[in-house]
């Protein structure tokens, strides 16, 4: 029982997010809200669950050269410094610190999934949202 | 290099919001990259994976490292997600995703405000 919730759950994120929605943030709030898993675990577990998945994704899009060279120059170096530095902030400090912000990063995401691609204009500083992904 | 801005400034939040919160890093790179619009769907969506990707394997090895979480812990999700992958793989394109992204937009709102209170 121990071993098949969570593995049943993996499953299920895993099948909806290769059809391109929740991805990212679906199976920690599974863990969080209904598995009584710790927040610091299950951000963890959540990342080392991305990773198979999003090789093998990343193989593909190579594969087809839908990588942007110039956008991955820029974006990688400075994307995995934060990352470091924001996995070193949560692993340092207390995790309920985190709830609050982590509640507002989830309304905002739920808003940009539900009103994907808005034209407010051609250049105003509202335009388009595409769908969240990953 | 005035365009590589955008691009910067998405992985540099993307990246921090990834490592702080354990995921869903995508969400914050993608409405920012695509405002910039510089690339089509498709190379977006591929190229945030490039990001993201990177991203995750840091984070992750910080959170192994720092003892948040043990590999013990993530293996029945692993195995999960792989069979789960390979299930989603077949069936893609052969269910209707728009009545799941309502759901996981109305799921997303349930759980934020369940962290908000």
């Amino acid at each position: 029982m121990d071993l098949i919730v969570p593995f049943l759950c993996g499953l299920g994120a895993s099948v909806i997010s290769a059809w391109g929605v929740g991805g990212g943030t679906l199976l920690l709030l599974v863990m969080t809200l209904f598995l009584g898993v710790d927040q610091r675990t299950a951000q963890g577990i959540n990342l080392l669950f991305f990773l198979p998945t999003a090789a093998s994704a990343l193989v593909c899009h190579w594969k087809n050269g839908y990588l942007d060279r110039p956008t991955l120059k820029a974006a990688v170096p400075l994307a995995v410094a934060a990352a470091a530095a924001g996995a070193w902030v949560a692993t340092a400090v207390d995790v309920e610190l985190l709830r609050r912000p982590f509640g507002v990063y989830l309304l905002l995401s739920g808003v940009s999934l539900l009103w994907p691609r808005k034209r407010k204009g051609a250049s105003g500083p509202d335009g388009e949202q595409p769908e969240a992904g990953t | 290099m005035a365009r590589a801005w955008p691009a910067r400034l998405a992985g540099a939040a993307a990246g921090a919001a990834n490592g702080l919160f354990g995921g869903g890093g995508g969400m914050v790179f993608l409405p920012i990259l695509s405002r910039a619009g510089t690339l089509s769907q498709r190379k977006l969506y591929a190229t945030c994976v490039g990001v993201i990707f990177p991203v995750c394997l840091v984070s992750a090895a910080v959170y192994l490292f720092r003892g948040g979480v043990s590999f013990t812990a993530a293996l029945p999700y692993l195995t999960g997600g792989l069979v789960g992958g390979w299930i989603g793989g077949k069936l893609y394109g052969k269910v209707p995703t728009q009545w799941l992204k309502w759901l996981f937009a109305a799921f997303l709102f349930y759980a934020g405000g369940k962290y908000l209170l």
